[in-house]
């Protein structure tokens, strides 16, 4: 039994080949399936899957490639020079869908109530105005102000109006991801966010953790010294074992596997811990001081730059409610007119504008954010005064 | 080349296989002395004599020591200010030049430039102390006749290289013979150190360090609240606590993979009784470093005079600051364990007579609360990028305030979900030993753990690893 190579071959051998097996079979995606099923959780359909896509009209990656999008858009933009543009910038109820009861999957994409706005607009035989939609999951204010601060940087993206959805659950987000990073190869834009980093604003620290990140990216793709030589070769082996490794099947669906592991954490805390996204609670410190200075600024630079700046408060399910106390609700509102009445900006109050029936579930508990398709038709026809306020800016200022 | 990397374990696992192929004896030593100059050198060639100095440093001065015993104490000394040189040369240079930079300032004069520009050997910290405990040794007799091939290996054996653990010369060098034949108990061992390293490293540190990192941003700080200030605490401190301890697992599995078996250097730290039981825990070679060689001959010194053996305690808890790295954080987070020492010693010779108070459940209870506590609020400043933010942070810890959340659910859930995992982490090792015992008592048994249970958690451990990996992430110790 001491010296037994044979058998410590068959341990490391019977490892790969179960670990082989794992990365095949999705263990935590299994375990996802197992709880929702124990739980009877709203299928998985009903998250849809296949929305109508269109990159002149949408950022298709949601925040994961925003540059390629919005170069996709600028040239689109530019072939329509008469035209108005109007950018829609939040978070995921811009973009997904999540089918109310009685709903069945669709054969055909379905659209948003952005996408259904776009096509109503565009439309228009006298005055076609041009709708692009900035969306992306859990979206920030430090990241609608990095956008902002993008087009203003590209005249091709430069707006005639900005549609901006305000919703009390952005509010407790933060940050900027690291996906907007690449944003920071325009010069201009780099310069500008440089400013904000060493400024004093309240989310100066969110810009100079990406512009670190961007740094750091920046200085491993571009060798400092050009000599290879010079470069260790530890790292220089890791590159070439890791592109080696991304090429193989098993390895390049490790990115799901992660995702599955941390819905199985979801699932845990919604089912377990019962902490839903739907459950009541306050906002305070860092994230709410900071998402408050970004919009302010937002409201500053669009006035500077004569981009007509439209607030409209999101729809929220009548089924939930997201303020812990009346004073969340009296914070939350009074912010909100405040900065309206402030930088004289339109303010359109949607919180109760979809009836409960049209909401769809999330996991096994109302969905708080995202609507159904009679939903998203209903907020279209709401929204169009939206988008002929952001549009008049155009005349107005003559450009 | 990092522990957690792809490249590292592909060829530890070649390395191991040739390994147990060479004759025993210098064949091994060389092949291993020859890997540990390359694993060094993977990172930058231009450091690579730093450790070859500081280790021809202190064979010249060894040997002085032992051929002329009435001049030891001197070559001691020589080779130690040598070594200190060298250390505080690459790491506190800047540090020095700042500092006198701002006295400068006050008094109007112009600042002053560093001669050098110079980056930072890895591990000097560690690889230095070794050298210096072998000088001490030597000179008290515990260390003989050291060859100058085992004195190289024994400095740049890769595992131990670059974070630790701090090993002595009698516990390594005897076994740098290599005369061990390959047993499949050292391949277990190893393999559950080295992948319970990996876990630990990409699913439980990087992870809980993001939300750390966005805590620690400086105007976020500014905003949080007791609770957030609390958390954060907390979470750098199971952050940092996962990230080392993974580093020293994998150090620890990767000697016994080739039959070295290294010293521990944590034991459940948070599961500590009170400030002196914390330092039996954690970063135990260190602890046993400063307490074999600064605070022993101290407490000697000082037996009589309490409160010269305080300052001192607190002193040398600074020093452990500094060295953790060139900055008044540092300083300060020595400087609170030194304080939490002095309480616990007071506290011990006030209960001397009182044997009956000194074993109450409370009080016991409540001495563990407070190291807990404490450990984790002096987490702050070692964290902290600046003294103002960690003054500030604490200021909010100590006065209450806000008890409100600031940041998303997810931070205190995870941070939750981890200090859970701290919690019972000592009691899911007794299990699995248990398990062991039980897999090793038949011939049946072994097969189904060597087919099916061990492989099925390692497997496992390596599926968590390779989906969190993330290739930017270096270990935390690395930077000291």
């Amino acid at each position: 039994m001491k010296s037994a190579p044979g058998s410590s071959a068959g341990v490391v051998s019977a490892t790969l080949a179960l670990l082989c097996v794992l990365l095949w079979v999705r263990p935590f995606d299994r375990i996802n399936y197992a709880m929702d099923a124990v739980v009877h959780a709203a299928p998985r359909w009903s998250q849809v899957e296949t929305m109508y896509r269109d990159p002149r009209t949408q950022d298709v990656t949601h925040g994961a490639d925003p540059r390629t999008s919005l170069e996709t858009v600028r040239r689109y933009w530019q072939q329509e020079p008469s035209a108005s543009k109007v950018m829609f910038i939040g978070n995921s109820q811009m973009l997904a869908m999540s089918l109310a009861p009685g709903e069945m999957p669709s054969p055909v994409p379905d659209k948003t109530y952005v996408d259904l706005l776009a096509q109503q607009f565009n439309a228009l035989p006298d005055n076609p105005v041009l709708i692009y939609r900035l969306a992306a999951p859990g979206m920030s204010y430090a990241e609608a102000l990095w956008y902002l601060e993008y087009v203003i940087c590209n005249p091709g993206l430069h707006p005639s109006g900005i549609v901006l959805q305000l919703n009390y659950q952005a509010f407790w987000t933060g940050a900027i991801r690291d996906s907007l990073d690449d944003l920071m190869d325009n010069a201009c834009f780099r310069a500008r966010v440089h400013t904000i980093a060493a400024s004093d604003a309240a989310y100066a620290d969110d810009f100079q953790a990406a512009e670190k990140s961007y740094i750091h990216a920046h200085e491993q793709n571009v060798p400092v010294n050009p000599d290879p030589s010079a470069i260790a070769f530890g790292p220089r082996l890791e590159t070439a074992f890791r592109t080696n490794l991304q090429k193989t099947s098993l390895f390049q669906d490790g990115y799901i596997q992660k995702d599955d592991f941390a819905q199985m954490l979801y699932r845990l805390r919604l089912y377990v811990l019962q902490v839903k996204p739907s459950n009541a609670r306050s906002v305070t410190g860092p994230r709410l001081t900071k998402s408050q200075a970004a919009l302010e600024t937002i409201a500053q630079r669009c006035a500077d730059e004569h981009i007509r700046l439209v607030l409209f408060s999101a729809p929220v399910n009548p089924a939930v409610s997201l303020y812990s106390s009346d004073s969340d609700r009296t914070t939350y509102t009074g912010f909100v007119q405040k900065l309206a009445a402030e930088h004289q900006l339109p303010f359109f109050d949607l919180e109760h504008a979809i009836d409960g029936q049209y909401w769809g579930r999330q996991f096994n508990s109302a969905d708080p954010l995202h609507i159904g398709r009679k939903g998203h038709e209903l907020l279209a026809a709401d929204m169009a005064p939206v988008v002929r306020q952001a549009a008049v800016r155009k005349a107005a200022s003559g450009e | 080349m990092q522990f957690n990397s792809f490249s590292y374990l592909a060829i530890l696992g070649i390395v191991v296989a040739i390994f147990w192929t060479l004759p025993k004896g210098n064949p091994r030593r060389w092949f291993v002395l020859a890997l540990s100059i390359l694993f060094y050198g993977s990172w930058s060639w231009k450091y690579a004599p730093i450790p070859v100095i500081i280790c021809a440093i202190s064979y010249v001065c060894a040997r002085a020591i032992v051929r002329n015993p009435s001049r030891a104490r001197a070559a001691v000394w020589t080779g130690a200010i040598l070594v200190l040189f060298i250390l505080g040369f690459f790491k506190y240079r800047n540090f020095f030049v700042d500092n006198l930079n701002q006295l400068l300032q006050l008094y109007g004069h112009s600042p002053v430039q560093a001669a050098f520009a110079f980056g930072f050997p890895l591990g000097i910290s560690f690889y230095s102390f070794e050298a210096i405990s072998y000088l001490i040794d030597t000179r008290q007799g515990r260390v003989k006749n050291v060859r100058i091939i085992d004195l190289f290996t024994f400095v740049m054996f890769w595992p131990h290289l670059i974070a630790g653990p701090i090993v002595r010369v009698r516990e390594l060098v005897p076994q740098l013979a290599f005369q061990k034949p390959f047993e499949r108990a050292m391949l277990l061992k190893g393999l559950d150190r080295l992948i319970w390293g990996l876990v630990q490293k990409n699913l439980i540190a990087n992870n809980i360090g993001s939300w750390v990192d966005e805590g620690f941003l400086p105007q976020s700080s500014r905003a949080n609240t007791t609770l957030d200030n609390w958390v954060l605490a907390f979470a750098f401190g199971l952050q940092i606590y996962f990230d080392f301890s993974s580093y020293s697992d994998m150090a620890i599995g990767a000697a016994q993979l080739i039959g070295i078996t290294l010293p521990e250097n944590f034991r459940f730290p948070y599961h500590a009784k009170n400030p002196s039981d914390f330092w039996t825990r954690w970063h135990m070679t260190l602890s046993r470093w400063i307490r074999d060689y600064l605070f022993f001959p101290i407490n000697a010194k000082y037996q009589n005079n309490p409160a010269a053996l305080y300052t001192s305690l607190i002193g040398i808890m600074a020093l452990v600051g500094l060295w953790h790295g060139a900055g008044w954080g540092f300083v300060i987070w020595g400087v609170m364990h030194g304080c939490y020492l002095v309480l616990y010693r007071i506290s011990e010779r006030c209960t001397e007579n009182r044997p009956q108070l000194a074993q109450s459940p409370w009080f016991l209870g409540a001495w563990r609360v407070f190291t807990l506590f404490a450990v984790m609020a002096a987490w702050i400043p070692f964290r902290a990028s600046s003294a103002g933010q960690a003054t500030h942070m604490l200021r909010t810890m100590v006065i209450p305030g806000s008890l409100r959340p600031s940041y998303s659910i997810n931070f205190y859930l995870i941070t939750l979900l981890v200090a859970l995992i701290a919690l019972i982490e000592p009691y899911v090792t007794e299990r699995f030993h248990k398990l062991d015992g039980f897999f090793n008592r038949s011939g049946s048994r072994m097969l189904l753990n060597l087919l099916a249970w061990r492989p099925l958690v390692y497997a496992f451990g390596l599926l968590l690893f390779i989906i969190f990996d993330d290739q930017n992430t270096q270990f935390i110790y690395f930077q000291f």
